[in-house]
């Protein structure tokens, strides 16, 4: 039985080495120990998942209720551990420090393995019903009387998905592979199509990695593609007959159906179903077992909405009625990996995309569309008449492709415009986590609107380490109000900001939020007078609607 | 496979079923020829209980084999809370997963219920030695932790030859108990060796409240910096629910 002391222990080594090597090797000899029920447990807590990706379960031990145990177990006052938080910028480095002074103590001490670590999980990932918060907080607390500080550090980046020590989920296959003598290729590939490490080392170990294959109700990744800039630039790369897709700005979604049951998985893997009551109803009418691959995107008299009207339905935790009407969705499908017993991965894209046009889809689902083109003119037409539909732009498929799950490969070849970027200047900041901890990295920054600042948006990452280094300094010198925390900052520095879209938001004070802003440049050249308007927000915002529905 | 135990009143039933339920959210009672057996501790491992309920508690008690019988507590609180003061209470279970309550007076009432399977394995009991004991009244004791709950969440013993005193201190104040030895308050106390140490008022009054409805004493006994352990009988005829509790650490 391997205790977790040895697994945080393991831990701290491979964040001691920066040898990519160096920690295969740590981890592969800690591997290799292990026995069928502590490996894949293992394996996910050192890719900083409790659980597999695909299962619903939840342990919801965020930032607050840790913070509170940890205050409530060392009965620490005020802003005690706050001070110790900015010190480290990271919650499990804190635990470690403060928890040698735990008043609080268990009854006896349980020797905590890596299997009653899952126990534990799994018994509050189950509860429910009245009170279950307060036992929720009980288990956990029961977690951290027993753990040694290192233990209740590993505790903590575990339960916040984030272990921090140079180490990703590839370095994790990497170390399945050499424990136990396989290729990385080999364990990779079983990995992605299963999405979840955990079972994959299982597979490994038994020699069984023929039985790595696609199955119904375990969402596999999703395959991706790659992007090239121009029309010409895809024609030149596969010289031959392909398809062109239009693209759709919605949730990407694998429809999962057998029997009387249907599943609808995220991208992250996640049980998204309940958001989408009518789709599932639509999808029971198909006679079929299948695996579909595909877009949800709200479209109203056969015109995309903006993705937020998308957003605003997925917040409720079940939809209403009325927003159902008010956001109709349409499922658009654009693969099968899967239907009635058989694998359709290894098939070619041409021929799962005949199996698809032979389906009998019922309303709410229908197929996406697409052009077979054969040179860069034809793909820039399909590329304007997708935009002019109000679309995002193309994917292009080569047809002879496999579905190869959770690659990013030239198969798949996608045509978008960027939009413009905006100058804003910054109004507030945070200091930042993990490694920007102690370094202010996430900025507010605004618009401006008749001698008036509005904030449209928040940031936090296109710098470098100089740069945020610099930008420290800066917002320091020209702090107005210390929160602590936040800083709210004379505004003087303009950043040139990229975005993917502008959405109306009620989150700022100007109406309306970039999505995944990054910062292209500091514009040392421009001045607070010269950034922005909110009336170009606004012009970007209809610009991007795309089609006139009212006309 | 036969399990049956039957009391004429359904009052200590409601005293196990709310004792065990201000700690966990499952039971697993231990029937054995003996009689009826129940260790567990709360979630974040900090108190344990202990209840032995031996057959000669019951009316009538039949148990062939060993029998877990393990229920929701929700549930089986629920039920329990139906039954009269002065309906008998017959508590059956078989082949079947289902567990079955019957009350009686004048007519007869049945309820069943599902028994669940129990995740959790086995629980020891803490090795402890003890040099203070104090037996306490019960409703003195309940109003001393309430008293002190008005300043702290927690409440430290000090015992020494001839008294104990319960004191809590927080930043808003301090409240001070002294217990004199002769005291009403105070039916015995041994002291081997000075004792004093400090445990969560939660607990304390959870259990307290839960426990001590059906008796008139309990007995205390703890070490310096060392866990407490409560006893409170239940009924005649050496039935007993103990208590565990871990002390806090002493802040300098």
């Amino acid at each position: 039985m391997a205790r977790f002391l040895e697994f945080a222990e393991v831990a701290d080594k491979v964040k001691a080495t920066s040898s990519k090597n160096e920690k295969v090797s740590l981890l592969s000899s800690f591997l290799i120990k292990l026995d069928d029920v502590e490996l894949p447990i293992a394996c996910r807590y050192f890719s900083a998942y409790l659980f597999p990706k695909w299962t619903e379960k939840e342990v919801f031990a965020g930032y607050s209720i840790l913070w509170n145990i940890v205050v409530e177990l060392c009965n620490m006052r005020g802003n005690e551990l706050g001070e110790v938080y900015r010190k480290y910028g990271d919650l499990g480095d804190v635990v470690q420090e403060v928890l040698v002074k735990r008043v609080v103590q268990s009854l006896f001490k349980r020797e905590l393995t890596i299997a009653e670590m899952d126990r534990t999980f799994d018994r509050i990932a189950r509860l429910g019903g009245k009170g279950s918060l307060d036992v929720r907080r009980d288990m956990l607390r029961g977690l951290f009387l027993d753990c040694s500080p290192i233990e209740a550090k590993y505790l903590v980046k575990i339960l916040l998905g984030e272990l921090r020590i140079g180490l990703v989920e590839g370095l994790v296959e990497e170390s399945i592979a050499k424990a136990f003598g396989k290729t990385l290729e080999e364990v990779r590939a079983a990995n992605l199509i299963l999405g979840d490490v955990g079972e994959t080392a299982s597979l490994v170990a038994k020699d069984e990695l023929d039985k790595a294959t696609i199955q119904i109700f375990r969402p596999t990744n999703f395959m991706l593609a790659e992007t090239l800039p121009t029309a010409s630039a895809i024609a030149d790369y596969y010289q031959k007959l392909v398809y062109a897709e239009q693209k759709y700005d919605g949730i990407r979604a694998e429809v999962h159906k057998h029997g009387s049951k249907v599943k609808i998985y995220s991208r992250r893997l996640e049980d998204i179903s309940w958001s989408f009551p009518d789709l599932v109803q639509a999808i029971l009418k198909i006679p079929h077992s299948m695996i579909l691959d595909g877009e949800i995107l709200p479209v109203k008299d056969d015109a995309p909405l903006p993705f937020q009207d998308l957003q605003r339905r997925i917040r409720k935790k079940v939809p209403t009625k009325d927003i159902m009407e008010e956001v109709p969705i349409v499922y658009k499908v654009f693969d099968i990996l899967y239907l009635n017993e058989e694998v359709m991965i290894e098939s070619p894209l041409s021929k799962r995309r005949k199996t698809l046009e032979s389906l009998k889809l019922p309303a709410k689902l229908s197929l996406s569309h697409i052009d077979t083109v054969k040179n860069a003119e034809e793909i820039q037409r399909a590329f304007e008449h997708s935009k002019e539909l109000g679309y995002e732009g193309l994917v292009v498929k080569d047809p002879t492709s496999p579905y190869w799950p959770g690659r990013r490969g030239k198969y798949w070849i996608k045509l978008k415009k960027e939009l413009e970027t905006l100058d804003v200047v910054i109004v507030a900041a945070e200091y930042g986590n993990g490694k920007r901890a102690g370094v202010i990295s996430d900025y507010t920054f605004a618009v401006k609107n008749n001698g008036e600042l509005k904030v449209v948006g928040k940031a936090y990452s296109g710098l470098t380490d100089q740069e945020i280094e610099y930008m420290t300094e800066r917002i320091k010198s020209l702090l107005i109000e210390d929160h602590g925390y936040r800083m709210i900052v004379r505004p003087e520095i303009v950043l040139e900001v990229a975005f993917d879209a502008i959405q109306k938001s009620d989150r700022h004070d100007s109406g309306y939020a970039l999505r995944f802003p990054r910062i292209k440049k500091i514009r040392h050249d421009k001045s607070a007078d010269e950034i922005d308007t909110l009336q170009r927000v606004k012009d970007i915002y209809n610009m991007q609607k795309g089609v006139k529905r009212d006309g | 496979m036969v399990f049956v135990a039957k009391t004429k009143t359904p009052n200590e039933w409601k005293i196990v079923a709310q004792t065990i339920q201000s700690l966990v959210e499952e039971a697993s009672f231990e029937g054995t020829a003996e009689g009826i057996t129940f260790r567990a501790m709360d979630p974040s491992h900090v108190a344990l209980i202990d209840l032995t309920w031996p057959n000669a508690g019951f009316e009538k008690y039949d148990c062939d084999k060993q029998h877990k019988l393990t229920v929701r507590v929700e549930d089986f609180v629920k039920l329990l809370r139906r039954a009269g003061p002065k309906d008998s209470v017959t508590i059956q279970a078989g082949d079947d997963d289902m567990l079955t309550l019957k009350f009686q007076n004048g007519y007869k009432r049945e309820f069943q219920i599902h028994l669940i399977e129990s995740t959790y394995s086995p629980t020891p009991l803490p090795k402890l030695s003890f040099d203070s004991k104090m037996v306490l009244k019960e409703s003195a004791f309940e109003e001393i932790l309430n008293d002190v709950q008005t300043i702290s969440d927690h409440i430290t013993l000090e015992a020494t030859k001839d008294k104990i005193i319960f004191t809590g201190k927080s930043d808003s104040g301090s409240a001070s108990i002294p217990i004199e030895k002769g005291n009403d308050a105070l039916e015995s106390m041994e002291v081997g060796k000075e004792s004093k140490a400090t445990y969560s008022l939660q607990y304390l009054l959870n259990i307290v409240k839960a426990a001590g409805g059906a008796t008139e004493k309990v007995v205390c006994e703890y070490s310096s910096k060392m866990p407490l352990k409560m006893e409170f009988a239940l009924g005649e005829t050496g039935g007993r629910i103990n208590f565990y509790l871990a002390p806090r650490i002493e802040e300098k």
